[in-house]
């Protein structure tokens, strides 16, 4: 009874809580498993490739002897996120016509 | 305190000895930072969130194995493609889907490497036979029928020359095939990984 995550939306959140804050890897994973029920493993993966692809960009930064690296997104990064907002926004307005809450009848 | 993560670290590290360094180190810091952050005393609690060290190392190969097919990465060779289908075979394997896939996949395989060893079979016999027959006609030269011989040096000397100049042919009609293999698994692994890993456990309401 599991509803998969498709990547898209994955890399929307993280984009969307880039866009609010820079924020290092364990912030970040804390922050998108509020929204969505993912393994630890998962992030990685995701910020790799945003990253590989420009959408963001790394800094280091020192934190109690240690470094921390923080994730910036880029302003393709910022273009992307729209992209997939609007792409959810469709996307999402259709499938609440059918399994929405108030539950009027389509045809 | 840290040892725990230290140790965790140190173990992961070695699992991920098929890395390129650059992308080992990326990894491992990242995995440090998160569990430094995450205050992780115990390596229980660790396992339990990340896996042990193992079954994580596994899932980053095969990530990195079925992503690196973009240009980015150094030219590939059939070493460093058996490799990634190694890798992202072991991640088929870690990932919860059916035995019958995972089956269907070895025969694949299978029938991949039966290929390969049949050529390599016959150009090896081909050889024998050949270097044989060579050593028969050196022989003949000596004898009454030299000239039967020089005749059986000429035959056996041109059909080396000519499968020796093929031999390069063969060599990357062979690499295109793995490197297609490659590919194969590639797209298999993105399909098999990506639904596994982002699975969710239970249902979670938007908006």
């Amino acid at each position: 009874m599991a509803i998969q995550i498709p990547t898209r939306l994955l890399d929307g959140a993280v984009l969307a809580f880039l866009k609010q804050n820079d924020l290092y890897g364990y912030a970040l994973t804390q922050n998108v498993q509020k929204v969505f029920e993912i393994s630890e493993s998962t992030i990685y993966p995701v910020l790799r490739r945003l990253k590989k692809n420009n959408y963001l960009t790394t800094y280091d930064e020192p934190y109690q002897g240690r470094n921390r690296r923080y994730y910036h997104i880029t302003d393709d990064g910022i273009e992307l996120l729209q992209t997939i907002q609007d792409e959810w926004q469709g996307f999402s307005t259709n499938v609440d016509q059918v399994l929405g809450g108030q539950n009027d009848q389509s045809n | 305190m840290t040892k725990v993560i230290d140790d965790y670290i140190f173990e992961l590290e070695q699992d991920l000895s098929g890395l390129p360094e650059k992308e080992r180190q990326d990894v491992l810091e990242f995995y440090r930072e998160f569990l430094l952050d995450g205050d992780f005393v115990r390596r229980s609690t660790i396992e339990q969130e990340l896996g042990t060290p193992k079954q994580l190392s596994i899932k980053i190969l095969a990530d990195y194995s079925t992503n690196s097919d973009s240009a980015s990465v150094k030219a590939t060779t059939p070493r460093s493609n058996l490799k990634a289908i190694w890798y992202i075979l072991l991640g088929i394997c870690a990932a919860p889907i059916g035995i019958p896939l995972i089956l269907l996949i070895f025969a694949f395989l299978a029938v991949c490497l039966a290929f390969l060893v049949t050529l390599a079979v016959i150009v090896f016999t081909f050889f024998l036979k050949q270097g044989f027959l060579l050593v028969k006609a050196i022989a003949l030269l000596f004898t009454g029928s030299w000239a039967a011989g020089s005749l059986y040096l000429g035959k056996a000397l041109i059909a080396i020359g000519i499968v020796l100049l093929l031999l390069p042919w063969l060599v990357k009609s062979v690499d295109f095939l793995i490197a297609k293999c490659t590919t194969a698994m590639r797209n298999l692994g993105k399909n098999v990984l990506k639904k596994n890993y982002f699975q969710t456990n239970k249902n979670h309401k938007e908006n």
